[in-house]
């Protein structure tokens, strides 16, 4: 899912029945739960260790994806906590890597692993923290006019040197919408420390945008957006805010590679200047550890269906 | 007591908002976990997936109307339904079904195939 393909995932037999209407204010009331949840008393910092735009679509159930994940601070900050820089170790020649393991837990949820590493300048590789999410797709892709989807994320740092906080909470909503070739994807980020210095202060806000224009399948050019506000409550000045715009080129080579690859821009003075991503993943088929309900089950849900 | 009311309101504050938080989370999963909606089972369109191929190999719709169709796998192994053109990737169980929902399609013939066997399952959607 870290290329810029849209699909994946399947799709269950029905188990709950609501209806499309019902669905539709079920989600609107999903939402307003979600900025009730998050308009309390918190400062969005970019995640440096993943320059990716999620889609609403999961990986399919029982498909594992290995992911690395790397970029390169190639003009950054040479201070520490200044720029993609959260801890004492300055961004400036910076280069991260991060390994995901994500499996699809059903046909509409995922869940990943994730080890941050990271290599200051002339140092050696080094334990930076770890990261565990689930993310889910609401409907079907297409179903709606906008796909909608969620995404939930604990992350915890090797502190200071890497992070000052110790646990954070991050959510969000996705969103995405597919016109012609042109696929829009949009992640607005809340996150929250639980534990550290900053756990008495409200919600950051963030972001994560793309947009793609898909000419093949193997070769596909993009915009990203990644950018951090500060708190939801007491937004950052513009000047400190991070705002960054990635081109991108990005598709699927034989044998299943994905891949993503393009240089930053970092558009504020809060931003590091000039940073280089590159992603690759490899998706296969290792088996549904939650096997879907057998043809008997789904005919038995069809018919009760039917009775209704 | 200030400060005892003050922590104690703040208290519920957070738990109130850990409380929607799981709520939201909670519902999110749950909607995951099984809702779309499948009426008109009967009258959607259907690929059959056997053998090692689909059938019909080329399917017929209705150019500038948005249609949904069934993916079946009568297989004994997965498969992945994917069409580069429609921007569409599903897997599918052995002896499971999806539904596809596609946008309203130009005229013109769009290519998919089974991602998981390259060399035997292909197919085609024409929208006239």
């Amino acid at each position: 899912m870290g290329g810029c393909e849209g699909g994946g995932g399947t799709y269950g037999f029905l188990l709950i029945k609501i209806e499309g209407g019902n669905l539709l204010k079920f989600t609107s009331l999903l939402f307003a739960l979600l900025f009730c949840a998050i308009a309390g008393p918190a400062w969005a910092q970019l995640d440096p260790w993943e320059f990716e735009v999620y889609p609403v679509q999961t990986e399919g159930r029982g498909m594992l994806e290995v992911e690395s994940l790397n970029s390169i601070v190639a003009d950054g900050h040479t201070e520490g906590g200044e720029g993609t820089s959260a801890g004492t170790v300055p961004s400036d020649g910076m280069y991260r890597t991060a390994v995901e393991l994500t499996y699809g837990l059903t046909d509409k949820i995922e869940a990943a692993a994730y080890l941050n590493l990271a290599h200051p300048n002339a140092g050696t590789l080094q334990y930076a923290g770890s990261k565990f999410r689930l993310r889910g797709s609401l409907f079907e892709q297409g179903e709606l006019p906008v796909d909608i989807g969620w995404y939930v994320e604990l992350e915890s740092h090797n502190s200071p040197r890497y992070d000052d906080q110790d646990l954070e909470l991050e959510l969000r909503p996705l969103f995405q919408k597919d016109i012609g070739r042109f696929s829009i994807r949009l992640n607005p980020q809340f996150e929250k420390v639980l534990v550290g210095p900053d756990s008495n202060k409200s919600w950051e806000f963030g972001y994560v945008a793309g947009f793609y224009y898909r000419t093949a399948r193997w070769l596909s050019p993009g915009l990203e957006f990644y950018g951090a506000l500060g708190p939801i409550t007491n937004i950052d000045t513009q000047s400190e805010q991070q705002h960054y715009i990635f081109p991108v080129l990005c598709g699927e080579l034989n044998g299943g590679i994905e891949y993503s690859v393009g240089p930053g821009f970092g558009l504020t003075r809060g931003s590091d200047h000039f940073l280089v991503k590159f992603n690759i993943e490899l998706e296969r088929f290792v088996g549904a550890l939650f096997a879907p309900p057998s043809p008997a089950t789904a005919s038995r849900a069809a018919s009760l269906r039917a009775i209704e | 007591m200030k400060f005892t009311i003050l922590s104690t309101m703040e208290s519920c504050d957070v738990a109130f908002r850990m409380a929607a938080v799981a709520l939201l989370l909670g519902t999110a999963v749950a909607l995951s976990l099984g809702a779309s909606a499948r009426a008109d089972e009967d009258s959607t369109p259907v690929i059959r997936f056997q053998d090692g191929r689909f059938d019909p190999p080329d399917l017929v719709v209705k150019a500038g109307t948005q249609f949904r169709l069934r993916v079946v796998n009568a297989n004994k192994d997965p498969i992945e339904f994917e069409s580069f053109e429609l921007n569409r990737e599903r897997v599918v169980q052995p002896g499971q079904e999806i539904v596809v929902y596609f946008p309203a399609l130009d005229p013109g013939t769009y290519p998919y195939f089974d991602d998981f066997h390259h060399d035997s399952g292909q197919g085609t959607i024409t929208a006239r």
